[in-house]
């Protein structure tokens, strides 16, 4: 019930009065430029549609992952840099769903992103029937790293003594994470398949490229989404039990 | 004897090696202003944050309207707090604030309406309900603050500072929106600050703290009175031929200091001015005029805390 | 005398020479797009008496119509390494290729036994690929229009009311 009342209250705190808008927008106008270019622009060298819509999904789900990073990253330092937290440790609503709530809120982004990038999957994807597919792949694959990405930015929030501190962590791993999946493809090698399969987000993004692109069957390389699963798993599970002992007035380890 | 609301008993705080409260311990009524005084860093903050349990206690226990220290969220259910230096969601509104936090504590919808909509009008921002808290002065927020503290209709009430960067008509304004919740609704209010005379004026009772430890606690009277039969001064007045003679006899009776300015002698002593009159009188000397001075909180903190706090 | 009766042998028995090794493909023609990927699958059997030493799979692509081919554009990686084989056993190999240029190909999977074993090549596999489709601008403009333009529409209606309540 307060948990509810918290997501109700962070949701419209987040779209009526904070940054949801203007960042959903911001999502869309380089989405908007990715689509036109993907469907117009020959030096960009795309050789069919699977390929554009596979490239348009995966920014979609990166983008939106970092962006839901981002809002998790500031609900808890950024409430308390600017003095409400306390406040809310004051009610008497349980530590955990001060964190459910603010979880909530946080998905609320990447529901918004994903939502806006239907549109655009559909136009590039009209016609070699392949839009179901990206769609349920951005959902599910999506889902899964943005609700690991929030868990971890709200664990990193709740434990970061300023807000500059959490967002730069959040930050520096999202990216971190992002960035073998815009290495060039390489000869496959074990080693080099481990390093994929491990990081969630290269796993998840391979998963989707297999699929859309390479036309396997889903349950073929359902392997690559251990990664994605597993870090879900652990990240929620980490802000249940840490999450009500960390959540507190003042960040850092060992105050308080 | 109204009922007890608030029992601490031997409450500390540590940060790390750090004592920010040392055995920390007092009992408020029903209906009591209770004043928190000390300079900076006596610990007053970190002793309402450990009461509203946002803080856990390093050692001792505490009972609010007699829920035990074991059970915060019962206890939080029972208090309303406004902390120091308390921020705002400036883009909201004062009616969706406390209607939000009316919601935290359980009322429905509805409720939480009608309560914000009540309070707002007993803080005074009945005509700025619909307005952004961007918009809101500092003494409206801390206006505001005290509304939202008293949201769940509690038993005790803690303020942290209330009146701290407000002009003395904001200062006025909140001083009597704490007496007036304190004698309306029976509530116990707990009045940290370190500025002396808001406590004369509004507090029954007083706890005053210097680097975490109590140094002094009861009601305003007996504060002042101990530190009265300790420290008493009067003015003598006596013909100017005389005032060397009733300073020689006054330097004479132990316990005394004495400053003479024109025709006037200043007399203090720890003892009490009788004997010193005594003196004075049994040497012959013609008293014109003796004036004892009323001894105030403020002496009395002055003294105990070493001139620490403004 | 003594080479004569050696290149008998060997023209006799050239199983017990080395080990053989069959390579069979899962189909024998593609048609495709340009850009549209494709999976060969392979599965090379020792055919032999003996077991084969560790072996090599690599994957070509040949054009039938002077078309330039260059084998890195089509897969990351061409060439697999194989576990030794015992007599009667059997591996799968499969490659996802792209088909980057529109013509005609043939496409096949050769087995390089070690030591001095000769190839094994696979069937070839037909493949046509038809020429480009082009995607639609017409298509895209609208919605990367409109998209920002009713989002931008929702910001500035938020700011607004935040501004008249104030």
């Amino acid at each position: 019930m307060s948990a509810r009342v918290i997501a109700g209250q962070e949701c419209r705190d987040l779209w009526l009065s904070g940054r949801g808008p203007v960042l959903t927008f911001a999502y869309a106008v380089l989405l908007s430029a990715v689509t036109y270019l993907a469907a117009t622009n020959q030096v960009l060298n795309f050789l069919e549609q699977r390929e554009s819509v596979n490239l348009v999904l995966q920014i979609a789900v990166a983008v939106g992952v970092l962006l839901t990073m981002v809002v998790a990253a500031d609900a808890i330092s950024g409430e308390r840099e600017r003095g409400t937290f306390e406040s809310l440790l004051l009610a008497p609503v349980s530590r955990g769903s001060i964190v459910l709530g603010k979880l909530v809120a946080a998905m609320s982004l990447w529901g918004a992103a994903f939502v806006v990038a239907l549109p655009y999957l559909w136009v590039l994807g009209k016609g070699v029937a392949v839009v179901g597919q990206a769609v349920l792949l951005g959902l599910v694959v999506g889902t899964v790293l943005a609700l690991s990405m929030a868990a971890i930015g709200l664990l990193i929030s709740a434990r970061s003594t300023t807000n500059k501190v959490s967002l730069a962590a959040s930050l520096f791993l999202v990216l971190a994470l992002f960035a073998p999946t815009q290495l060039p493809a390489m000869p496959t090698s074990s080693v080099g398949d481990v390093l994929v399969r491990i990081n969630p987000v290269t796993a998840g993004s391979h998963y989707i490229q297999l699929v859309l692109l390479k036309g396997h069957a889903w349950t073929q390389d359902l392997s690559y989404l251990i990664s994605p699963v597993v870090a879900v798993v652990v990240t929620v599970v980490a802000l249940a039990v840490a999450g009500p002992r960390i959540v507190r007035l003042t960040g850092g380890v060992g105050s308080g | 004897m109204p009922g007890v609301s608030l029992e601490a008993r031997e409450l500390s705080k540590w940060f790390g090696s750090r004592t920010a409260v040392d055995s920390v311990s007092f009992t408020a009524h029903e209906g009591e202003v209770i004043g928190l005084l000390g300079p900076n860093g006596a610990g007053k903050t970190t002793t309402i944050r450990m009461l509203s349990t946002v803080l856990p206690p390093t050692g001792g226990e505490f009972s609010v309207a007699g829920v035990p220290s074991s059970r915060s969220a019962d206890i939080r259910a029972r208090i309303g707090v406004l902390p120091e230096s308390a921020g705002y969601p400036v883009h909201q509104t004062g009616l969706e604030y406390l209607t939000y936090h009316g919601r935290l504590f359980g009322l429905s919808r509805e409720e939480a309406r009608q309560t914000a909509v009540r309070l707002l009008g007993q803080v005074g921002l009945a005509d700025r309900a619909q307005s952004r808290i961007s918009t809101y002065s500092r003494g409206m927020r801390q206006r505001l603050g005290i509304a939202r503290a008293l949201v769940n209709n509690p038993s005790v009430v803690f303020l942290d500072e209330p009146t701290l960067g407000l002009d003395p008509a904001g200062q006025r304004e909140i001083l009597a929106l704490v007496r007036a919740i304190a004698e309306a609704r029976g509530t116990t209010v707990v009045l940290s600050t370190h500025t002396l005379p808001e406590v004369e004026q509004v507090c029954s009772s007083v706890l005053i703290l210097d680097k975490g430890r109590v140094l002094v606690s009861g009601s305003v009277a007996e504060v002042t009175s101990t530190e009265a039969a300790s420290r008493q001064s009067g003015h003598l007045r006596v013909p100017p031929d005389q005032v060397a003679r009733a300073s020689e006899v006054l330097r004479g009776v132990p316990g005394v200091s004495v400053e003479v300015a024109k025709d006037v002698v200043t007399v203090t002593s720890s003892d009490g001015l009788n004997e010193a009159l005594s003196a004075v009188l049994d040497a012959r000397i013609t008293v014109l005029s003796f004036e004892v001075d009323g001894v105030r909180l403020s002496d009395a903190f002055l003294a105990m805390t070493r001139g620490g706090a403004s | 005398m003594r080479l004569l009766l050696a290149a008998l042998v060997l023209a006799l028995f050239p199983a017990t020479a080395s080990a053989s090794v069959d390579v069979a493909v899962d189909r024998s023609r593609i048609d495709s797009t340009v850009g549209q990927y494709l999976n060969i699958s392979s599965t090379i059997t020792n055919s032999g008496a003996e077991p084969t030493g560790k072996l090599i799979a690599h994957l070509n692509v040949a054009s039938l119509n002077d078309v330039y081919v260059d084998l890195e554009d089509w897969t990351a990686a061409p060439t697999q390494s194989l576990p030794p084989l015992g007599p009667g056993e059997s591996a799968e190999v499969s490659w996802d290729i792209q088909a980057v240029n529109a013509g005609t190909f043939t496409v096949y999977a050769v087995v390089l036994p070690g030591g001095s074993a000769s190839l094994s090549a696979s069937p070839p596999i037909h493949v046509e690929v038809a020429g480009r489709r082009t995607l639609s601008a017409g298509g895209a403009l609208p919605i990367a229009l409109v998209v920002p333009l009713l989002l931008g529409v929702a910001v500035f209606a938020v700011r607004r009311r935040l501004r008249t309540t104030a």
